[in-house]
């Protein structure tokens, strides 16, 4: 096993003007991973050709799909803008990523190409003008993208983000935070501070919004905030409870929690006409609803016979169905975005762990090691999943692919992080 | 049988008097040294000893609900929410009893649950914890205008730790007065 370790110091503008540190460990399984070598040449005014390098090379070794080669043994071939297969076929790799960078004139690009070593052939080849305003983050993930789709057929996630909690607890009273990140950890941004318990994050169909639950008012109440403007609106006037809010596809429901004479049960929030109507109606607890793909279905969990499981019902009307059997506790699913699998939280006797199940065929397979591990989320691409867990009583983060040949942590010196949530 | 309690009783009483005839007649132990000096003694010039008088110390008077009712706190067995223990029972009616007495009092039932599991299914589970004891003090006649609810879920235990005895305590349901009014 491999293992990076990053540091990533973030200045966090709150009521204490502090650094917290964010520390990323990945424990990347070398066997099986395709050798491969990245090299950027050139630079310009503003762009330097080891920021893109470094960047992207985070991005696929942390894949897990990637080990990175070294350059520097055919190092007297890589200012060369003729292609010399024989000559880096010595290097070991499989892959070669060549990259560019101009300022033709003041007009500043990157090009790319990928090449396929063994078959000797070009596989991909893109020019990104760089203007004043090109993030080099996101060129550099664009890139990984494409040359993760290229090689292994499958939708890069390394432009995607990530929102979860996190707690203070370093001063008299807890300050809680929502955060949202780029998924390698950078441009981390407190979007909400509060002293009172914040809570279930979730993404916007579109990501531009996210909804929580706050506590500000002494009671969970679900608020959604626009991203771009930081605008908070309440998703139901009045002093009603309610939590574990979740977006419909289509963005024209909200479903959340809510009591009804003593029992939680589920209640969808119609945005256009403002009616609510109850989805749910047993005896005890109905919560954490999770939307099907067209929006028409609602996965829950339930104890409405005895111990928490996962249930399923479309929305509108028909009776409620069981879908989980194993174990004492399956809750808080989330569904796969291709709508075959559910990650949830799962304890069969051993402690709280994360599992993946599979609805067509009914299979549940467990992929955490922790006893209090929480909140699964899967990767855009449903090749991960991203959960919190506990190390030594602190609340981290953790993203592993399915198969388990990657593993990241994500922790925040000084406070706890908690209920991560992947974007779509 | 008759004759045993009597005899029983007849060593009782010898007993009794026994101890109660020493304390009268014993009044003056000769092990006891009684000193003829004066407990207060004449200040030394200069320096002021404060005398505490009882008079200056305030006796707060406390709230007669607190003394009344005893415990607050109910306890739950994992992923439980149903009250089934006489004790717990108790507490419910005696909160009930005085929140059906005094129609200016408020309730806030604060349901709590472990840190194990989903935080939100967590949240609800503390939520039920609540609401199960609200219904039971509707049926006991308490305005629902009397008792508010809320579930902190796993946020706020009552004890650290991860282990089963941890868990237990905070696992629970909390009845404070509220201070805020009808």
């Amino acid at each position: 096993m491999k293992k990076i370790i990053l540091l990533i110091f973030l200045q966090f503008i709150l009521f204490t003007s502090t650094y917290a540190e964010l520390i990323i460990k990945i424990d990347n399984a070398e066997i099986g991973a395709l050798p491969m070598m990245i090299h950027v040449e050139g630079s310009s005014k503003k762009y330097s050709s080891v920021m893109f390098e470094d960047i992207v090379e985070n991005d696929l070794l942390g894949s897990g799909y990637f080990n990175i080669l070294d350059s520097s043994s055919v190092k007297n071939s890589l200012s060369n803008l003729n292609t010399q297969y024989a000559l880096w076929t010595l290097s070991g790799a499989n892959y070669f990523l060549k990259a560019n960078i101009f300022d033709e004139s003041g007009n500043e690009s990157i090009k790319f190409t990928l090449h396929n070593v063994i078959k000797k052939e070009v596989m991909v080849s893109y020019k990104i003008n760089l203007d004043k305003n090109s993030n080099i983050r996101r060129v550099s993930h664009k890139i990984s993208n494409v040359i993760f789709e290229s090689i292994t057929g499958i939708k890069g996630i390394f432009d995607t983000k990530i929102a979860y909690i996190s707690t203070d607890k370093s001063k008299e009273r807890n300050i809680y935070k929502l955060h949202v990140a780029d998924i390698d950890g950078f441009n981390s941004v407190a979007i909400y501070k509060s002293s009172k318990q914040l809570m279930s994050p979730t993404w916007s169909p579109k990501n531009d919004k996210i909804a929580y639950v706050s506590f500000e008012n002494n009671r969970p109440e679900i608020f959604i905030q626009t991203l771009a403007t930081g605008e908070r609106v309440k998703l139901i006037n009045g002093n009603l409870s309610s939590s574990a809010p979740a977006w419909a596809p289509n963005e024209k429901f909200m479903a959340y929690t809510s009591s009804v004479n003593g029992n939680l049960e589920i209640f969808v929030h119609n945005f256009l006409t403002k009616n609510n109507i109850r989805v749910t109606n047993s005896l005890g607890i109905d919560t954490e609803a999770e939307w099907g793909l067209k929006s028409k279905k609602i996965f829950f969990t339930s104890d409405r016979n005895g111990n928490p499981h996962i249930y399923s019902k479309l929305f509108k009307k028909g009776k409620a169905k069981r879908i989980t059997f194993d174990g004492t506790y399956n809750a808080d699913a989330n569904l796969s975005s291709d709508g075959k699998y559910l990650s949830l939280v799962h304890n069969n006797g051993n402690g709280h762990k994360i599992a993946i199940y599979s609805i067509k065929d009914k299979f549940l397979k467990v992929i955490s090691k922790g006893r209090l591990d929480e909140a699964p989320s899967f990767s855009p691409n449903g090749k991960m999943v991203l959960f919190a867990s506990k190390k030594l009583h602190k609340g981290i983060l953790v993203a592993t692919s399915n198969d388990g040949r990657i593993r990241k942590e994500i922790e925040l010196t000084g406070e706890d992080v908690r209920e991560p949530i992947w974007s779509h | 049988m008759v004759v045993k309690i009597l005899v029983q009783n007849i060593v009782l009483i010898s007993i009794i008097s026994l101890i109660t005839g020493c304390s009268m007649t014993n009044k003056k132990d000769p092990d006891v040294i009684v000193t003829t000096e004066p407990m207060l003694t004449k200040p030394t010039e200069g320096a002021v000893d404060k005398v505490t008088s009882a008079d200056s110390i305030n006796l707060d008077k406390i709230d007669e609900k607190e003394i009344t009712l005893g415990s607050n706190v109910i306890y739950y067995d994992y992923n439980q929410y149903s009250v089934d223990k006489p004790l717990d029972k108790k507490i419910i009616k005696k909160y009930s009893e005085y929140l059906n007495k005094y129609d200016e009092a408020m309730v806030r039932i604060e349901g709590h649950a472990d840190e194990r599991g989903s935080r939100a299914y967590n949240l609800a589970l503390g939520e039920k914890r609540s609401e199960t004891i609200k219904e039971i003090m509707l049926i006991n006649g308490v305005s629902k205008n009397s008792i508010e609810v809320v579930s902190y879920g796993e946020e706020n235990p009552a004890v650290m730790g991860t282990n089963d005895e941890t868990h237990s305590l905070n696992r629970r349901v909390e009845i404070v007065f509220s201070s805020t009014g009808k």
